[in-house]
């Protein structure tokens, strides 16, 4: 994800400046290039402790508005014959582009178009271990003393409509997504010890494939400041809602004592419901 | 005046062929003699000692919390009693025991950035381990019961296992080598697994060696206590 991500980041501008690919009127007639600034905020479903570990309940989340902040650049390509392309990377502060919205846009009607595309983003998991620090009395819960953070990514198909609305200077697209998504499978180990007794167990999770349903509409608006030759230059900012309901189910291998005789159980979780707002703004240049 | 002047640079210029002559051959006998000692230092270290089993000492472990230490202490809970073993060659001094070969053709010391680790031997191989209980531990363990199946172990020594221990029926093979690096002993940990009845515990630890010899340690009387 991370290697096709770092391609899409090169291919981005380099697609935008090309010049072996003229705007006048053959393969493509116009170009967007935008680099701007978002914040991401999460709600998520935490539901009480069961008696096995949920890993959603441990989605970094918090009361403060946006738990993550990143860079973003774009391109919007307008091509011959009423398709475009809108491709989007952001990254978080480790300057890694693992944030893509990927969208082609066919236009048949002047007010409406169709999409289909690819969209990725990372999120991250934090202190599952509390589950078992808090659950298991009588044992070192996790003896894993270190902060336990993973960063997962929550990768999906998408499709939908377009509305475009153009009015002088001013430039606002609505999108309506909708596809299906899965969040990545992972494994982890919680080592535990039994509080004044030898005993020992290890507990090894391997989480399953997590398909599930998503809604992702979007609006997007542009305003064009000043022109200089053929290049405009303008303010842009763009605002998303994705909304899912999705359970995360694993197998779980536990041992105890020794590594012979694991017993090993599938468990199947509750569904959260969990959404993301994000707003950003910035600038672009169109030519 | 003219030909005194010439006569005196002569001098001079002697001097100095004389001066850098004499620092080429200097120059060239301290890089023979590192020369010589660079390859004379160019062998195999061989730091193997042979040795016998033949001590074995036993010692408390308190392992209430996440990680084992070692204690003086004979209160132990009644679902944590562990002890650390060790079996050695009480006798060996390694400064003073001959190499098992000796390759280099000087007496120069093998240069190394870091000293060889020592290999130990055994001239005697561990071939059995049990653990007999001196005191009843329930109703259906009586004193002189061998338990060693009711023990998890613990080799630190060769990172044996990961986080667990292994089986009991396991310890003979990791403990068991051809030689021992670093220092000639084996050292490993054993774990009740039981929760035991009684109020006191003490086991024997009896470790057989194939030159039909066994070495055997008794654990002091342990006090039991339990969690509330």
């Amino acid at each position: 994800m991370r290697r096709y991500a770092t391609i899409m980041l090169f291919l981005l501008p380099a697609l935008a400046a090309s010049s072996l690919l003229p705007a006048q009127g053959r393969l493509i007639e116009k170009k967007q290039a935008s680099i701007w600034f978002g914040v991401r905020d999460i709600t998520r479903d935490s539901l009480a402790n069961g008696a096995n570990l949920d890993f959603l309940n441990y989605l970094h989340s918090s009361d403060e508005m946006a738990e993550y902040q990143y860079l973003g650049l774009s391109a919007h390509l307008w091509f011959r014959g009423n398709w475009e392309a809108d491709l989007k990377v952001a990254m978080y502060d480790d300057f890694a582009p693992t944030s893509l919205n990927i969208k082609a846009i066919w236009m048949p009607y002047k007010y409406l178009g169709f999409t289909a595309g690819f969209y990725s983003y990372p999120q991250l998991m934090n202190e599952f271990n509390m589950f078992h620090r808090i659950s298991d009395e009588g044992w070192y819960g996790d003896t894993d003393s270190n902060f336990r953070q993973r960063r997962i990514h929550e990768t999906g198909i998408m499709a939908g409509v377009v509305v475009p609305f153009s009015y002088r200077f001013i430039h606002l697209t609505l999108y309506m997504n909708g596809g299906i998504s899965n969040l990545s499978r992972f494994s982890e180990k919680v080592t535990q010890k039994m509080i004044n007794g030898n005993m020992k167990r290890e507990i090894r999770y391997a989480t399953k494939n997590s398909p599930a349903l998503f809604f992702f509409p979007e609006a997007e608006l542009g305003i064009d400041c000043c022109r200089i030759g053929g290049i405009t230059l303008g303010f842009r900012g763009h605002a998303s809602w994705y909304s899912v309901d999705r359970s995360v189910d694993y197998s779980r291998t536990t041992f105890e004592w020794t590594y012979d005789n694991p017993e090993q159980e599938e468990v199947a979780n509750p569904a959260h419901r969990f959404s993301k707002f994000e707003f950003d703004a910035g600038l672009y240049l169109t030519w | 005046m003219r030909s005194d002047m010439r006569l005196r640079a002569d001098s001079s210029a002697n001097d100095i062929t004389i001066c850098s002559g004499r620092i080429r051959r200097v120059t060239l006998l301290i890089l023979s003699v590192f020369i010589l000692k660079v390859v004379t230092s160019c062998i195999d270290p061989v730091w193997d000692f042979d040795f016998s089993f033949n001590k074995i000492t036993v010692r408390n472990l308190d392992n209430s919390g996440i990680y084992p230490t070692e204690t003086d202490s004979d209160i132990m809970y009644a679902q944590a009693v562990a002890f650390t073993v060790t079996i050695a060659d009480d006798i060996i001094l390694a400064s003073g025991v001959d190499r098992r070969s000796n390759d280099s053709f000087t007496g120069f010391t093998p240069a190394s950035a870091e000293s060889p680790e020592p290999r130990y031997y055994p001239l005697n191989r561990i071939t059995g381990i049990s653990i007999v209980t001196l005191e009843a531990m329930s109703a259906g363990i009586p004193a002189g019961t061998d338990v060693t199946g009711l023990f998890a172990a613990c080799v630190s020594q060769f990172n044996t296992p990961g986080f667990l221990y292994i089986d009991s029926g396991e310890l003979l093979s990791v403990i068991d080598r051809d030689y021992y690096p670093g220092e000639p002993s084996v050292t490993f940990q054993l774990f009740c697994m039981e929760e035991i009845a009684g109020n006191n515990v003490q086991f024997e630890i009896n470790i057989t060696l194939s030159d039909e010899s066994t070495l055997s340690a008794s654990t002091n009387l342990i006090t039991l206590i339990r969690n509330e």
